[in-house]
């Protein structure tokens, strides 16, 4: 892949940082397209998706070292941080044992109570805060050293 | 760290981006290197040395030598 691409590592970095754009747009559009018409988009947008992670192993490669370690630092303590916000939640279950309805009352209110729903919601609760502590953490890393 | 990368950079007239160019780094990252907010790993400062022809010691200093030599 190196091979056709432009020889300057910045270049290299933009010219898949832009690609990577337009396949992200080009996902949007599929599922626009998904939900306003009948045409099937899935198979269309499952193959986008996969571009877009080989573009991020590849952008990945031509970051610099600072951006590589914002990266590093990033993963590390903002992941860290959304998985401790998981307590947030988990806090109240663990001490509402003695008054279960607390839990039905508070915490279900913004979930669905049909049980896939609950589940899908569960599990992706916390890669979800992960990332939100991930880009938290890598925006405030990367700004203050511009 | 302290550094003279400002300096040496200015007396070739280089923009941060022609020397992010020529390092292959980000036009941030030097700027990053240049206010002493990121110390480059060795062998990013053994490029920067190569690229202005200098030591590595001419270009840094930890920042207790230049308190001492100050």
């Amino acid at each position: 892949m190196t091979a056709i691409l432009p020889a300057s590592q910045n270049k290299r970095r933009a010219l898949l940082r832009n690609l990577m754009i337009a396949i992200g747009l080009g996902m949007a559009a599929c599922a626009v397209v998904a939900r306003t018409t009948d045409i099937d988009t899935h198979w269309l947008i499952l193959a986008l998706l996969v571009a877009f992670c080989a573009l991020a192993v590849a952008q990945f490669n031509t970051l610099d070292e600072m951006a590589k370690q914002a990266q590093y630092i990033a993963w590390y303590w903002g992941s860290m941080v959304g998985l401790g916000a998981i307590l947030l939640i988990q806090l109240p279950i663990a001490f509402a044992g003695d008054r279960p309805g607390f839990v039905q009352n508070v915490l279900m209110r913004w979930v669905d109570p049909d049980p896939m729903t609950s589940f899908l919601t569960g599990m992706m609760t916390t890669p979800l805060l992960m990332v939100v502590g991930f880009t938290l953490w890598w925006a405030v890393y990367w700004l203050r050293r511009r | 760290m302290r550094n003279r990368l400002k300096v040496l950079r200015a007396e070739r007239n280089w923009s941060q981006a022609d020397l992010a160019d020529k390092l292959d780094v980000s036009r941030q990252s030097v700027n990053a290197i240049e206010t002493g907010k990121y110390d480059p790993s060795l062998p990013l400062a053994f490029k920067i040395a190569a690229v202005f022809a200098l030591t590595i010691e001419q270009i840094f200093s930890a920042e207790e030598t230049a308190q001492a030599a100050e």
